[in-house]
């Protein structure tokens, strides 16, 4: 359906409620132009009959229900995004630009110096002198285990034999006199 | 004009909700459930006034607070949180009519008894018209049917000016258009409104 053109009149009527005064000019100009006047009374009784809508009440347990299904699905939020209590403030903090370009600053200097001790530690762990160094200088495992074994039960050579000779004397001495007494 | 019950303007001190905000920004979830309890009428009103449906708007209402709390981080407090999150509601409650196409039934509030005392309903039971014995809840259900011919857009503007009482410049602000769109929507979508209210308003 086609409505009538809004003209400049409607136009400030429009801002007015019904209830308002007009200025004296916006009057005057009413006061000649009946036609504007019928639009301007016909729209008011709309907008009176649509008052009528503030009285339809929710139930009583409309409100209540609401607020706790609001709060249960916040509370299901911030555990789902598993924020903690701290990562609000430091997002709000990160919207101000000298924070936010700070930021940037250290990150890429972190980057940086990441990026200068990665590029030093492989030429120790990779490089093919290193490794065949590693490997001539460790012993086959049975070498290893033997040596083991004898830090663990020495063989008797004569130079220890020689060392221990005159303590197990002295013993037998010492047990042979009490034994006499 | 007179407003029975004016759920809009009802004197929110501003400077409590920038504290909650703050609040709420901060983690305080405490906060954002004070911000939600203050507001939840206000638009629970403008939702169910352009679905005309309980359950839509009670899930919509829930939709909007929780968009709120997600993307509360972002908000500058440029404008007030009320028209923020009143923006946020309108933008929601157009996406939902505009994929539903009002193919939800009406399913309406109840109308509180002292509608019979309003100046608007006296005048109506009053005039000289065959239709002067039009019940209460026939009445309520032309209303709805009658906003529900309304584009989105200009249903959200007769909601929030002549239902909920919101200036011009501040609907503007909330629908991101000038107070003077926001009188030519109501002016068009007043024209249209009289011609399915004609039996009460002519």
């Amino acid at each position: 359906m086609k409505y009538p053109r809004m003209l400049p009149l409607d136009q400030e009527l429009i801002g007015y409620h019904d209830s308002q005064q007009w200025p004296e000019p916006l009057r005057q100009r009413i006061a000649a132009d009946p036609a504007a006047r019928e639009r301007w009374e016909c729209s008011c009784r709309v907008a009176r009959l649509l008052t009528l809508k503030t009285y339809e009440r929710p139930d009583t347990q409309a409100a209540a229900r609401c607020r706790v299904a609001i709060r249960a699905a916040i509370d299901d939020v911030a555990a789902s995004s598993g924020r903690a209590a701290w990562a609000w403030p430091l997002s709000v903090h990160l919207l101000n630009p000298a924070v936010r370009y700070g930021a940037a600053a250290a990150l890429l200097v972190l980057l940086g110096v990441h990026v200068t001790t990665n590029s030093r530690l492989p030429a120790i762990h990779t490089s093919p002198q290193t490794l065949q160094r590693t490997v001539v200088a460790t012993p086959p495992q049975e070498e290893r285990i033997a040596a083991s074994e004898e830090r663990a039960n020495p063989q008797m050579t004569p130079e220890i034999w020689s060392n221990l000779a005159p303590r197990v004397h002295q013993h037998d001495t010492f047990r042979l006199i009490g034994t006499d007494h | 004009m007179k407003r029975a019950t004016d759920q809009s303007n009802p004197a929110l001190p501003e400077a409590e909700d920038h504290t909650l905000v703050a609040r709420a920004q901060a983690g305080d979830v405490a906060a954002y459930d004070q911000l939600v309890q203050r507001h939840q009428a206000k638009i629970y009103g403008l939702i169910y006034n352009m679905t005309s449906n309980q359950q839509d708007a009670e899930d919509l209402v829930q939709e909007v607070f929780l968009k709120g709390f997600k993307v509360l981080k972002h908000f500058k407090g440029k404008s007030s949180f009320y028209t923020w999150i009143y923006r946020i509601a309108i933008n929601r409650t157009i996406n939902f009519i505009k994929k539903r196409r009002n193919r939800s039934a009406l399913s309406l509030n109840d109308m509180d008894s002292t509608v019979e005392n309003d100046p608007a309903y006296v005048e109506l039971s009053a005039r000289e018209s065959p239709l002067r014995d039009v019940s209460l809840a026939e009445l309520q259900e032309k209303l709805n049917n009658a906003l529900r011919t309304l584009s989105e857009k200009h249903r959200a503007v007769v909601v929030l000016h002549d239902i909920q009482g919101i200036p011009h410049d501040e609907i503007g602000k909330m629908m991101n258009c000038s107070p003077g769109t926001v009188r030519s929507r109501l002016f068009y979508a007043r024209q249209q409104l009289q011609n399915e209210l004609a039996e009460y308003v002519k």
